[in-house]
């Protein structure tokens, strides 16, 4: 029987000392246990079928959808992020597993690969545009807006989630270095 | 010191604040200057006059300008490791409490003995240093030291940067570069079309010439109109104002850097992506070339009226003013509101070609300057008549000088602008309009005076480059020497490589070569514009980069576990790893040691986190892979792992790792930490440049799966211990298997194969349960002697059992035959790198093959890095026949051992060689073997 362990949070006791003495407009959060899946598949002609076979949910590149818990994030033109808060990797699959293996489309469970770090508050976008060589300001980053950047060499995928929060998924290995940046700049305003 | 009063300040006028006093200090003296003046302009309030000293003559200098363009007051800002060497003192801000301190003066300013070379000024000329530092050859050592002594401008501090320098990323529609009128008229239209912009300049305030010119603006005064642009500009939450900000590379655009200098000597390095740029970067006054022309008190005239109007500072008592242009007579008024007597002006043009006869100033029209006096403050010039050569000499102690205006054009230049040289004001214009960026206001030309061309300067000391002390006589030897282009004239003479890039030296250089040559200065050309415009401090270039945050450091998913483990921790690639456990207080040999014999004796548990781990999916991943892997995989069944080696296209073994069928169309690649990333890109380059046609998905799982190995000879009780839902005995989960499952519960995929040579498992599991792995296999070790053993320790087994592995023995230049592999090379199939693999080079004889090498006399640990030779180091060259890879006292085996790279070592197994290292004058007599020391039948591993 398999445990149920909840993956553990690695930058927990981070965020603790900084909310602790945080600047006013930034709260930071890393989001626990969220289920993400890489799907892909290749060719235009199967982003139209799996589509309908997404009930149209399937998001434009650089954009996402969200529906009942779950969310799309499209960051390449094959290539597609789902993720839950509720639902396992298999359960998030199983939903359309037949619709994925008629269209060829494959996953990956990347939900342990990613640290996901919640960044909320007035100065919660201009903290991370500043840090980011893609454009995330408000008028051209909009709420569902989507995209792979790099922070100091940092590969990372940013999500637009409203005009006062953003989401960061951080590969997992790099997430401590990352954060160390991260403070270094809230640090210096 | 006491203060000493601001003699030369002005008793009303310009923009600083009076009631803000600030107390400074230069060069240990103590004086005051007020809030919004800059260190140039509080020093000469204080009728300071010498600030620094030449770079190779050690001539006195004072300040020539009051910009960025300044070569002259150069000095030390701060003090131990917050100090800033070759700071512009017309760019520094005063502050309260400020220290700085002059450069190139030995024992001080006032009395440098430096000077001395002043007066052997004739023989330092241009490249005397490639002539006279050739003989005789002995005296090299001697030479050196001298030329390093005297090498390099400016002390920079030896401690760590106390200071907090950072990057900001920054996008924006509309990048306007400089703040002066142009850049202010610019800035508001985009402003009131609602664009989000950018606005920098250099200086401490916004404004530009509009500081000290007279001409109205839209019926304004110039700074009752400055004043309104400012302040619309700051209520516009849609722009960005930064002073103090200088533009210095626009050669990549759209992306622009900035440097912001804050207070506290923090900087920040903008990373701006702009829609557009506009460079109004305004234009820079020429200085002109005469004998003597670089004693202080001798300043640009556009320089003397920004500090009376700006600063209300007082550069003199008695002026003079030289042009070959008519902007220069509006200082007349400037110098007569600060009650400046004027003791003449001189137009090197025909009188016909005044703007107007100045009422009570002595005009000396068609005359240069022969030659100036005084040494420390301008005292006298005299003057030569352009028709007959009459002399005339005039007394005074501020000379104003005017030799045209140089639209300031580098960034624009750097950004791929081409230039055209414009002879009405004898300098460069853009060519034309399809320009990367838009040019306006001086920089474009517009409102430029007009200037007669520069009469060749004659006489000794006519400087060109002040900075770099480059005359007139330098370049007419170097042109002598047969330096006829300008790029090789620059390298030559050192004219503009001073920090100031040439900005006051480079279009009079040009020009000068083009009358002594005989060509039109288009014809001459120019130099090439690189980044930086002005020098940046190398903090911004850093930001945050340092220390701790040098580099990204990668973190695997049982960091934690490891550190209280009790793991010392190394870099290796972007990952910490644990590179041995000590045990009460253990040096790091006996910790190896220890954890080598436990793992072979016991059992051990390393942490494999950090190897590339590589999802590989598709109907055409087979095919995929039998293309990248020169071994065969086609006969791979679902549930067993092969080693795999992948070629580069030259034949050449790029790296090795394992392939797992995990199902009929899904693979799973692990690579060397080592390449992990260049693997990566690898594959993905073959996908999509080369078989884009095959339907496979890549995709870098490497941070999603924790992994452990467990080796020994108790790997499988523990394993069974932790209770598998699968049976692992030796028929059910034989060598090569993967399978995937529960252990104590945990997720995972279980491997057997191992790189210490032990029966050994890899355990993965999804990376968020890697600390419930660790625990679980911490406890179900413990009763089995469990310990785990580091970097170090797998490195000894490694060796101890013959396994290759990147950067020591694949180098980039062994092929599999080469490593002893080249039987696991396929015959049958094509694959990437076969073609050259083949070609006889990587086939015949004399390649250097992987060897072992034992001393011979069973306790020498062979050097490491050794050359291999036939006869032992007798300090006389000798023909390598190799080298060695690896070398250490193995504590399984209980004798040294090494891996080597020999010529044609597959064919001298029982030889005997030398290892010899040369550095470490050791020589060791060492047989050739097998490099496979440790069970090389393999009985362990397939136990």
């Amino acid at each position: 029987m398999a445990k149920t362990l909840p993956p553990r949070t690695l930058l927990q006791d981070e965020i603790d000392v900084f909310s602790r003495q945080a600047p006013e407009g930034l709260v930071i959060a890393e989001v626990r246990g969220r289920t993400i899946i890489k799907l892909d598949w290749q060719g235009q002609d199967k982003t139209e079928k799996l589509d309908k076979a997404m009930g149209g949910l399937l998001p434009t590149v650089g954009q996402s959808t969200a529906d009942s818990g779950k969310g799309a994030l499209r960051y390449a033109p094959f290539s597609v992020l789902l993720v839950s808060a509720e639902l396992t990797a298999r359960d998030l699959v199983a939903e359309r597993q037949k619709s994925l293996s008629d269209l060829g489309v494959t996953w990956v469970d990347l939900s342990h690969g990613y640290v996901v770090l919640r960044l909320s508050g007035e100065r919660a976008r201009e903290v991370l545009d500043s840090m980011a060589s893609t454009d995330l300001s408000a008028g051209r980053f909009n709420p569902g807006a989507v995209a792979r950047t790099s922070i100091r060499k940092h590969q990372v995928l940013v999500h637009s989630l409203n005009s006062s929060c953003l989401e960061v998924y951080l590969e997992r290995s790099y997430a401590l270095s990352f954060w160390h940046l991260l403070e270094h700049k809230i640090a210096l305003g | 010191m006491s203060a000493s009063p601001q003699s030369h300040r002005l008793p009303s006028g310009g923009l600083i604040d009076r009631t803000q006093s600030l107390s400074f200090t230069f060069d240990g003296e103590t004086y005051e200057g007020y809030e919004g003046d800059t260190l140039a302009s509080a020093l000469l309030a204080n009728g300071v006059d010498l600030v620094g000293r030449s770079f190779k003559y050690h001539r006195p200098r004072g300040l020539l300008s009051a910009g960025s363009e300044e070569p002259n007051g150069l000095v030390r800002l701060g003090e131990g490791n917050r100090a800033r060497p070759n700071l512009r003192a017309t760019e520094i801000p005063l502050f309260d409490g400020l220290v700085a301190r002059s450069q190139n003066a030995w024992p001080k300013l006032s009395f440098d003995l430096g000077a001395l070379a002043g007066l052997a000024a004739r023989y330092l000329k241009a490249g005397f240093y490639y002539k006279t530092f050739l003989w005789p050859a002995g005296a090299w050592p001697f030479y050196e030291k001298l030329i390093r002594r005297a090498a390099g401008l400016g002390q920079p501090p030896c401690g760590p940067d106390p200071a907090q320098h950072e990057h900001h990323h920054q996008t924006c529609e509309l990048l306007v570069i400089g703040a002066g009128r142009a850049g202010l008229v610019a800035a508001l239209e985009a402003a009131e079309q609602g664009r989000r912009l950018i606005l920098c300049d250099e200086r401490a305030e916004l404004g530009g010439s509009l500081a000290w010119t007279r001409d109205p603006v839209d019926g304004l005064e110039p700074i009752a109109w400055w004043d309104q642009a400012v302040e619309k500009l700051e209520q516009n939450p849609k722009v960005t104002l930064l002073a103090n900000t200088t533009a210095f590379s626009c050669q990549n655009l759209p992306l622009v850097l900035l440097e912001e200098r804050r207070p506290g000597g923090n900087h920040r390095l903008w990373i701006v992506r702009a829609d557009a740029v506009v460079l109004a970067g305004g234009a820079i006054e020429r200085p002109l070339v005469f004998p003597g022309n670089d004693r202080p008190g001798i300043m640009l005239a556009s320089a003397v009226r920004f500090y009376i109007r700006h600063y209300g500072v007082k550069p003199g008592q008695r002026a003079v003013i030289v042009t070959n242009n008519d902007s220069a007579y509006e200082a007349l008024e400037d110098l007569k509101s600060a009650d400046i007597q004027v003791a003449g002006l001189i137009d090197m043009r025909p009188a016909e070609a005044a703007p107007f006869r100045p009422d009570g100033v002595p005009v000396f029209a068609n005359y240069e300057i022969a030659g100036t006096r005084g040494r420390k403050r301008l005292k006298g010039l005299t003057l030569r008549y352009g028709v007959d050569g009459s002399r005339v000499d005039l007394d005074c102690d501020l000379l104003l000088m005017s030799g045209g205006w140089t639209p300031n054009l580098q960034l624009y230049a750097q950004a791929g602008g081409r230039l055209m040289m414009e002879p009405q004001i004898g300098a460069h214009l853009p060519h034309d309009a399809t320009t990367p960026l838009a040019v306006v206001g001086a920089a474009a030309g517009k409102g430029v005076s007009p200037t007669a061309a520069m009469p060749l300067a004659k006489g000794p000391m006519a400087f060109m480059d002040f900075q770099n002390d480059v005359t007139t006589d330098d370049l007419d030897l170097a042109m002598a020497e047969g330096y006829g282009d300008i790029e090789h004239l620059k390298r030559y003479t050192t004219t503009g490589m001073g920090t100031d890039q040439g900005k006051t030296s480079n279009i009079n250089a040009l020009s000068f070569v083009a009358a002594r040559q005989g060509r039109s200065a288009e014809a001459v050309g120019h130099t090439t514009f690189r980044p930086p415009f002005t020098p940046v401090s190398l903090g911004a270039v850093a930001g945050p980069a340092r220390g701790r945050d040098l580099a990204p450091t990668r973190r695997t998913p049982f960091h934690k576990a490891n550190e209280k483990a009790g793991a010392v921790f190394v870099t290796a690639g972007d990952w910490l790893y644990p590179r041995h456990y000590p045990h009460n207080g253990e040096d790091m040999a006996a910790a190896i040691a220890r954890e080598v014999r436990n793992t072979r004796r016991q059992v051990g548990v390393v942490d494999m986190s950090s190897l590339g781990k590589i999802d590989v999916q598709g109907p055409d991943a087979p095919t995929f892979l039998e293309r990248v892997y020169c071994n065969n995989l086609a006969n791979l069944a679902i549930g067993r792992v092969r080693y795999g080696l992948m070629l580069r296209a030259d034949g050449i073994l790029f790296d090795d790792g394992t392939v797992a069928r995990l199902g009929e169309t899904h693979f799973l690649l692990t690579t060397t930490t080592a390449r992990a990333g260049e693997v990566w890109q690898h594959l993905e380059r073959l996908h999509q440049c080369h078989w884009p046609d095959l339907d496979i998905r890549l995709t870098s799982v490497t941070d999603a799966w924790a992994a452990l190995a467990i080796a020994g000879p108790r790997a499988r009780d523990l394993l069974t211990a932790l209770g598998p839902d699968f049976p692992v005995d030796k028929e059910s989960f034989p060598m090569a298997s993967v399978r995937e499952g529960l252990l104590d519960g945990l997720p995972i995929r279980l491997y057997r194969v191992s790189f210490s040579g032990e029966l050994g498992y890899e355990i993965h599991t999804p990376a968020g349960y890697a600390e419930d792995l660790w625990e679980a296999v911490d406890v179900a070790g413990a009763p089995l002697g469990l310990m785990p053993y580091g970097l170090e320790a797998l490195d000894v087994m490694r060796l101890e059992k013959g396994h290759i592995s990147v950067g020591t023995e694949i180098d980039g230049r062994t092929t599999p035959a080469d490593l002893g592999l080249g039987k696991l090379v396929s015959r049958k199939k094509d694959f990437l790198g076969r073609s050259l693999f083949q070609r006889p080079y990587l086939q015949g004889k004399g390649r250097l093959q992987l060897v072992g090498l034992q001393p011979v006399d069973g306790q020498t640990v062979l050097p490491i890095g050794a050359m291999i030779t036939a006869h032992t180091w007798q300090g006389t060259t000798q023909v390598s026949l190799g080298y060695l890879t690896a070398s250490l006292y193995s504590p399984s085996l209980e004798h040294p051992i090494a891996l080597a790279l020999l010529k044609d070592g597959h064919d001298r197994l029982g030889d005997e060689v030398w290892a010899v290292s040369p550095l470490a004058n050791q020589s060791v007599r060492a047989a050739v073997v097998s490099p496979h020391f440790f069970d090389p039948g393999g009985e362990r591993l397939n136990g």
